[in-house]
């Protein structure tokens, strides 16, 4: 059964979610915040972004706050906080399962 | 290459505005073979292109949210930042073209425009979703019109024996390609979000010439079909031609007239109406039709006088279930004609005829008759002195004839 999205978060979904929490962000800075943040190893491409985006402020991940010109900026909300938190216990609940198990963590 | 010698180029897309890795495929192709899609560069499935020298550009389709109208505003424009995102990542955009925006990069290490497969699957999933609509919507709009109009959609068999049958077929044949187009939309984009949550991206280096023959048939067939509906239209209409008057016609008549009811009398045509007075014979693929209007006064050889009106079609089909057909749809475009308000069955009298209907229909006496692969459908008045309508003697006369 394939998964669907938004069940669990997936990589780019949390990686632009994390971005949010250096501050409101538009769709250029959030792409240049994750090449930052994991040193240019993830690149999200522009299509995924603004579905991510769009999807996100459908969910109330996010929510716009201006719009200067054409360019739109949005803020991370409460519940895209707790998605967020929710998504990083997850990736440690594996983390430390992967390192309970013998082996599992070369 | 100076832009005086650029040569601009068009050609029909060879896959369906759905199939996206076709479509990618295909761009990608033309631009080895050095022709460059230009910006806004379609118009109706025919893509116009720049011929330069060949190189390897990479093109890709993104779900656009808003479908391009299709002859005016420009659609789904990209805002300002979008712009700036998609041209610092190496992509720029050309055109919409139906629910995509296509992108065309020429550096080899641009990223791809969609870079997760599970995100890619949500805008897929909702075209699918608008597709489903689209089809659910189009079921119910042709069923409604079904409903509600009279007209060829619910009366098949009549509008095929007295329009024609390439007009039904063609009329019939379009709804199913609209129907189909809908369905194989919907499956296609099903596949494609499947997929994508398996995993899987879409291909970008599809052999479309193996689909383009079939693709070419089903764009052509619309413009066929239309074509079909028009020449059967006009053919319809052309069939007023073919009226004459009583006096005018020397052929023989395979139906009772008021002459055969009441032989031996005087008949005087009663001409104070338009069209009463004439015959119209015409034919079809399926059937020889007849329409006869008759309004007359009779005097018997034994002085009774009668003032008779008679509005006959007469089909000979080619088909007894034809026949079969085209009663059943006389009778259900009559008993909703005036939507059921004034629609009485009468008892038909027992004939040597397959089948008869008697009904009043909003005051008007109509006797519907079948016999093997002929029809007679006719609204009769015969009047005498007593004021009682003796439609009884016309239908007898006409199963003698059918018979």
């Amino acid at each position: 059964m394939p998964k669907k999205a938004m069940d669990v978060l997936t990589e780019s979904m949390f990686y632009v979610l994390m971005a949010f929490h250096s501050g409101p962000m538009c769709g250029i800075d959030i792409a240049e915040e994750i090449d930052r943040c994991t040193g240019g190893r993830l690149r999200i491409g522009p299509a995924t972004l603004y579905t991510i985006l769009g999807k996100f402020e459908k969910e109330n991940y996010i929510e716009e706050i201006s719009v200067e010109g054409r360019k739109r900026t949005y803020q991370i909300t409460e519940l895209g906080h707790a998605a967020y938190r929710e998504e990083l216990a997850r990736l440690r609940h594996c983390i430390e399962d992967a390192e309970r198990v013998k082996g599992g963590c070369l | 290459m100076s832009e005086e010698t650029i040569k601009h180029v068009h050609r029909l897309c060879p896959c369906d505005p759905c199939n996206v890795e076709g479509i990618q495929s295909w761009l990608e192709d033309m631009a080895a073979d050095g022709l460059f899609l230009v910006e806004d560069g379609v118009f109706c499935g025919v893509f116009s292109f720049e011929r330069r020298s060949p190189r390897k550009v990479s093109y890709r389709l993104d779900v656009a949210q808003k479908r391009k109208p299709r002859f005016f505003d420009s659609g789904d424009e990209l805002t300002g930042e979008e712009w700036e995102l998609y041209r610092s990542m190496g992509w720029e955009y050309l055109l919409q073209y139906g629910d995509f925006r296509v992108y065309r990069s020429t550096e080899p290490n641009a990223p791809e425009l969609n870079t997760e497969s599970e995100t890619h699957a949500i805008t897929i999933g909702l075209l699918k979703q608008k597709h489903r609509s689209a089809l659910v919507s189009s079921i119910l709009y042709t069923m409604t019109v079904m409903l509600l109009s009279g007209g060829v959609l619910r009366y098949p068999c009549r509008e095929a024996a007295t329009i024609g049958l390439l007009f039904t077929v063609c009329i019939y044949g379009l709804l199913l390609l609209v129907w189909t187009q809908c369905l194989l939309q919907f499956f296609r984009f099903r596949h494609y979000e499947k997929r994508l949550l398996h995993g899987d991206e879409l291909n970008h280096h599809v052999n479309w010439k193996k689909t383009a023959p079939l693709h070419y048939l089903a764009r052509a067939l619309p413009f066929l079909l239309c074509v079909g509906i028009a020449s059967g239209l006009l053919s319809a209409l052309s069939r007023a031609d073919n009226e004459l008057s009583h006096e005018e016609y020397t052929g023989e008549i395979p139906f009772a007239t008021i002459a055969d009811v009441f032989p031996d009398s005087t008949i005087t045509e009663d001409h104070n109406f338009l069209d009463y007075g004439t015959i119209t014979g015409w034919s079809t693929a399926v059937s020889e039709n007849y329409e006869w209007n008759e309004s007359c006064y009779v005097t018997t050889a034994d002085g009774e006088k009668y003032f008779c009106i008679l509005r006959l079609s007469y089909h000979e089909l080619a088909a007894q279930w034809l026949a079969r057909g085209l009663e059943r749809d006389y009778y259900i475009y009559d008993a909703n004609r005036y939507h059921g308000k004034r629609f009485t069955d009468l008892p038909a009298p027992t004939l040597a005829v397959d089948s008869i209907r008697v009904y009043n229909n909003y005051g008007t006496l109509c006797v519907l008759m079948r016999e093997g692969s002929k029809v007679a459908q006719a609204t009769v008045t015969i009047d005498n002195h007593t004021n009682e309508n003796q439609w009884q003697l016309w239908a007898q006369a006409m199963a003698e004839k059918l018979t």
